[in-house]
């Protein structure tokens, strides 16, 4: 038995050699991918860890000797799932909207830099030297340089001009404080508050001094929370839990000093949980994860095809000593056995190199992941232990049974059979494409009779490069719609597409909207907001929009925009998890409306918002109660519309706008809406696409490559003495090279075709029956076929330099050497 | 009087061939010096591992002499890249082989075909040329798409020396071309290729089959890796079979065969 064992491997060792290789590949990205799928929850657990950040902050806009704190640490204190808080004091350093104090409390980014200066006129500084702060952040790519210290978040340096290392100005009543950003900070509750700064202790004490005497700067503060909860769900559900408290709470409080004093200004608050981030980058990371999975389950299918074909060659080849060994007694079993004996051996060492690449590079692939989330958690997911068993499991699974099977031909040979010349294993009935009726080159024809003669060989290659050219496509379709032409992703985001979205801090600030709808091009401004209240007793979030006529953004799924204030847009997975259909009516409570009026909304049509930033939409309408809209609308963030091509810069309009102030603008936000949504989601997923785009196209270079190895190899040894007696006849070395690359050229082009065309027209169909988990219901991806062609061109153009690369070694078949007899 | 290039199709000058086997070096051919008539049916014989097959394959241009140089049709083929080797073979030679060396995935017409539409010829003209060929060694159209592990080892040889003269070569090389076939289809072979000698082709055929040499009209004794000695028979008449076979084995034994 071993020496037929030994016989298998020493006359099939470039295909055992391939099929490893394959093997590994496909066991390295299962752990890898199954173990980002199946560690999400422990991703973000670990990374909370890591990065020392707490479940969920609120920030309150009160004095930290107010009222409130005393209020929330009663609540916090009397809740089991609470571990620990801590409350941070902050300086809140605000001078936006107060004209007298131009240049003040800014602090400007690269301020020497006047193509890239960013400044805030509005932001919380943090101690990161107070030891006592139990949530002090995890800092990274930290520099040291002369002067105060800075430290922002990996997303605001991500999506900024800021960097690690750059100056910045802090400035005061004309005094310059100036320092560096020192480095950046992990805190995942916070990474998405780029106006949140931590800076050092000696920066922190001078703020101190100033707030004695500076009211725009407010002591306040923020309270970390951390739950004992181990489970990530449970966790969860806390953060969204403890936010409904406070909520209520804060309302409560707001409701008895209204009852006391009807002029009480509301004390607001915001409240930031590590939920958000999970949000904003789940869908991503889980697309990694599936993407890599699918791509290990496909190598899978390749090396299961790939066996097949070998192990069918190999019985073929081999049936006269198959016959032999029958005749001397071995049995139909044995001999099966004798191919799973060793596929067994190949495959247990490769399913061992895989696991150990998997082990070894899976804080590598993390470490990108997290990177891609702003964060820097190598070690937040190790490899999951159920991951390497169901890729032992699979490949062990299908190894085996595609060995087995393909063996079932042995049973047919017998030992006279088998000695008349394999007469029964050979049945060639038709003469597929005589030379005959040729009308090409020689060569090539014999390229094309390679093609048609060995149709195991073919089907085998068109499928296995269908599969890959298929998987290109559908990922250069997602690429193109995620980097190149964007409007799809852009109705999917929840995000209008206004040309600017500007807002001021004047009480009345007609005169400038006055000027603006002056520009040449002006076509409207839209008043839009951000609403919270609860829905059917459900804490919801919102957007309201001053009207829907010029929305650019087509987020609808199903039935139309509202047309009147009673009407109302539900987000189309939180309609189908509520069960709500167009038609319904839905009672909507303003979570800060004092009032608690209760508005009776129908629901006209469902949108998509893959952000998660909205799960209703409708008209401003529905605040009118809490706020007086006439002096809403002068501070409240305005959609600004052009028309098509008479876009003004921001120079142009800012050069309007310091026209009518006389001089600096009081700015309550002012950028263009295809920089909000760059920001918001395009940056995320544009790095997503990059990373899949090429892990995907490498691997199918590196399989494609692999496979034409293998096949011309293989060819070279079955079809030598062929070659000989071509060479003998008189064909040239290039004249053979050129029939075999002919041969896989033509396989590859219909693989390719047929896979790329497929691909391209099935990508949003399928995308939009497994999207529904990340919020998207329907993808209108534009299918762009100059990729699809340039799949087909490059897979083929790859297929010819590899075939004819490996078909090098026909340079050296000697005829004689083949045929003569000394 | 006649260029010498004109009278004799293959000349050699010094031709050695020697193989490294082990770290040993073997002489096969020592130096030997050949004129090839044209339209001469040469014979060469020899025992085993005498140098024959080597000659054979060194002076169609297969495989490359050690040293000396081969004149091929005026032609120093032994200067020749492999490439053009190639295509000076699909011009001027024609191979017959033991074992035929057909291709097996391919039918028999297009073994054929698929050495004469090397010669870029009209390719219809090639394949009416090949039917014809087909005809003339018995071969039915019928025949024509069988494969060759559907036919005798006869009809294989025959379809063999189709192949080899599909390009109207100038010498046709046989290696033991009646090596693997039984009495019958051996002389069926051997009347087809005496035929072609007749119709003016030149041929120069290795075997150690006495029968099949003595249709030859020179025989060439190989030992060692030198000419021994040579003898004339005179083209192959039927009726002279006996004595013909009488002449090449009193030759034989006196090279001591």
């Amino acid at each position: 038995m071993r020496s037929i064992i030994k016989s298998h491997f020493h006359k099939g060792k470039i295909g055992f050699f391939i099929t490893g290789l394959f093997i590994i590949l496909s066991v390295f990205m299962m752990i890898i991918g199954l173990s980002i799928c199946l560690g999400m929850d422990g991703l973000y657990t670990n990374a909370r860890i890591l990065s020392n950040s707490p479940d969920c902050w609120i920030s309150v806009f009160e004095s930290i000797d107010g009222e409130t704190l005393p209020l929330f640490k009663n609540i916090l204190d009397n809740r089991e799932d609470v571990k620990n808080y801590d409350v941070q004091p902050i300086y809140y350093l605000n001078s936006q909207g107060n004209e007298d104090r131009e240049n003040q409390l800014r602090i400007f980014f690269n301020p020497n830099d006047k193509t890239s200066y960013t400044f805030f006129n509005s932001w919380v500084a943090m101690n990161i030297d107070d030891e006592s702060n139990n949530y002090k952040p995890h800092l990274r790519n930290c520099v040291k340089k002369d002067g105060y210290r800075i430290y922002l978040t990996g997303n605001f340096i991500e999506t900024s001009l800021v960097d690690v290392g750059d100056e910045f100005t802090f400035i005061n009543n004309g005094k310059e404080y100036k320092g560096y950003v020192a480095g950046i900070y992990d805190d995942m509750s916070r990474i998405y508050y780029t106006g949140n700064f931590y800076v050092d202790g000696d920066l922190y004490q001078e703020i101190a001094k100033l707030s004695l005497e500076d009211e725009d700067i407010t002591y306040e503060y923020n309270i970390n929370i951390e739950f004992n909860l181990t489970s990530e769900k449970a966790n969860t559900q806390a953060q969204y839990e403890i936010r409904n408290v406070l909520i209520n709470a804060l309302t409560q409080y707001n409701e008895e000093r209204l009852a006391k004093d009807p002029t009480a200004p509301i004390i607001d608050f915001s409240y930031s949980m590590r939920e958000d981030f999970k949000t904003g980058t789940r869908g991503f990371i889980l697309l990694l994860g599936t993407a890599m999975t699918a791509f290990a389950i496909i190598v899978a299918i390749i090396v299961a095809i790939v066996i097949a074909f070998l192990v069918r060659s190999n019985v073929l080849d081999e049936v006269r000593n198959l016959g032999v060994w029958k005749a001397l007694g071995y049995t139909t079993l044995q001999l099966r056995l004798s191919y799973l004996a060793i596929y067994s051996v190949i495959n247990g060492v490769c399913i061992l190199v895989g696991t150990c690449l998997g082990i070894g590079l899976m804080p590598t692939f993390v470490h990108i992941i997290t990177n891609m989330a702003r964060l820097d958690c190598s070690k937040a997911i190790g490899v999951n232990v159920g991951a390497i068993f169901i890729a032992i499991l699979l490949v062990v699974a299908v190894v085996a049974s595609v060995v087995y099977l393909a063996t079932v031909r042995v049973k047919k040979i017998t030992p006279l059979s088998a000695m008349r010349s394999n007469l029964e294993t050979h049945s060639f009935k038709k003469n597929r494409a005589p030379l005959s009726s040729s009308k090409i080159s020689v060569n090539a024809h014999l390229g094309v009779k390679s093609v048609v003669g060995e149709t195991h060989r073919s089907v085998m290659v068109v499928v296995i490069i269908l599969i890959m050219s298929l998987l290109c496509s559908f990922v250069s379709v997602v690429y193109y719609n995620l980097k190149v032409d964007q409007t799809a992703i852009i109705n999917m985001s929840g995000i209008e597409k206004a040309d600017y979205y500007i807002g001021f801090y004047y009480e009345d600030s007609s005169p400038y909207y006055d000027a603006i709808s002056k520009m040449d091009g002006f076509e409207a401004d839209v008043v839009i907001a951000r609403a919270s209240g609860n829905i059917d007793g459900d804490y919801a979030y919102g957007l309201v929009y001053e009207n829907f006529d010029h929305m650019r953004t087509n987020f609808l799924y199903k039935g139309r925009y509202p047309k009147y204030a009673n009407e109302i847009l539900i987000e189309e997975s939180y309609a189908k998890s509520k069960g709500w259909n167009i038609g319904d009516t839905i009672i909507l409570n303003m979570a800060m409306d004092a009032q608690k009026s209760d508005k009776s909304l129908v629901i006209v049509g469902s949108f998509q918002n893959i952000l998660d930033n909205a799960r209703f939409m409708g008209y401003l309408d529905i605040l009118d109660e809490l706020y007086d809209l006439d002096e809403y609308w002068h501070k409240a963030t305005h959609l600004l519309y052009f028309e098509k091509g008479k876009m003004p810069t921001f120079s142009e309009i800012n050069y309007v706008l310091r026209q009518v102030a006389g001089g600096p603008v009081q700015l309550n936000g002012f950028e263009s809406g295809e920089h909000r949504i760059q920001s918001s989601i395009l940056d995320i997923v544009g790095t997503a696409a990059d990373a899949v785009m090429s892990v995907f196209f490498s691997i199918t270079a590196i399989v494609i490559a692999l496979l034409l190895v293998m096949l011309v190899r293989l060819k070279l040894l079955r079809e030598r003495r062929n070659y000989a007696i071509y060479k003998a006849l008189g064909y040239t070395t290039a004249g053979i090279m050129s029939q075999i690359a002919v041969a896989m050229i033509i396989l590859g082009a219909i693989g390719s075709i047929i896979g790329a065309f497929v691909g391209a027209l099935t990508t949003s169909p399928l995308l939009s029956l497994f999207g529904g988990f990340i919020g998207a219901w329907h993808f209108d991806f534009v299918i762009p076929w100059g990729y699809t062609v340039g799949i087909v061109f490059g897979i083929t153009l790859l297929i010819y330099c590899v075939s004819m690369l490996c078909a090098l070694p026909v340079r050296k078949i000697a005829p004689a050497e083949h045929i003569k007899s000394l | 009087m006649q260029n010498l290039d004109d009278k004799f199709v293959i000349r050699t000058q010094g031709l050695c061939k020697t193989f490294s086997i082990g770290g040993v070096q073997q002489h096969v051919l020592n130096n030997l010096d050949i004129d090839i008539a044209q339209g001469d049916f040469t014979v060469i014989m020899g025992n085993s591992g005498s140098g024959k097959s080597t000659l054979l394959y060194a002076l169609s241009g297969m495989d490359r002499p050690t040293l000396g140089k081969i004149i091929f049709d005026g032609q120093t083929i032994t200067d020749f890249s492999n490439d053009r080797l190639a295509k000076f073979r699909r011009a001027n030679c024609g191979f017959i082989f033991q074992e035929v060396f057909l291709n097996d995935n391919m039918s028999i017409m297009d073994n054929v075909l698929a050495a004469g539409y090397l010669s870029g010829r009209n390719r219809k003209q090639v394949y009416q040329e090949a039917c014809e060929r087909f005809q003339q060694v018995g071969i039915d159209k019928e025949m024509f798409n069988k494969f060759p592990s559907q036919m005798s080892g006869g009809e294989l040889q025959r379809v063999g020396l189709v192949r080899a003269i599909i390009n109207e070569p100038k010498v046709i090389f046989a290696d033991e071309p009646t090596g693997a076939l039984n009495s019958a289809n051996s002389i069926a072979v051997l009347d087809i290729m005496n035929k072609l000698h007749l119709d003016g082709k030149s041929i120069l055929m290795v075997t150690h089959d006495m029968r099949s040499a003595i249709r030859g009209n020179r025989v060439l004794y190989l030992k060692d890796g030198v000419i021994l000695n040579e003898i004339k028979l005179g083209n192959y008449d039927a009726e002279q079979e006996k004595e013909r076979l009488d002449t090449l084995k009193a030759f034989l034994d006196e090279m001591g065969w």
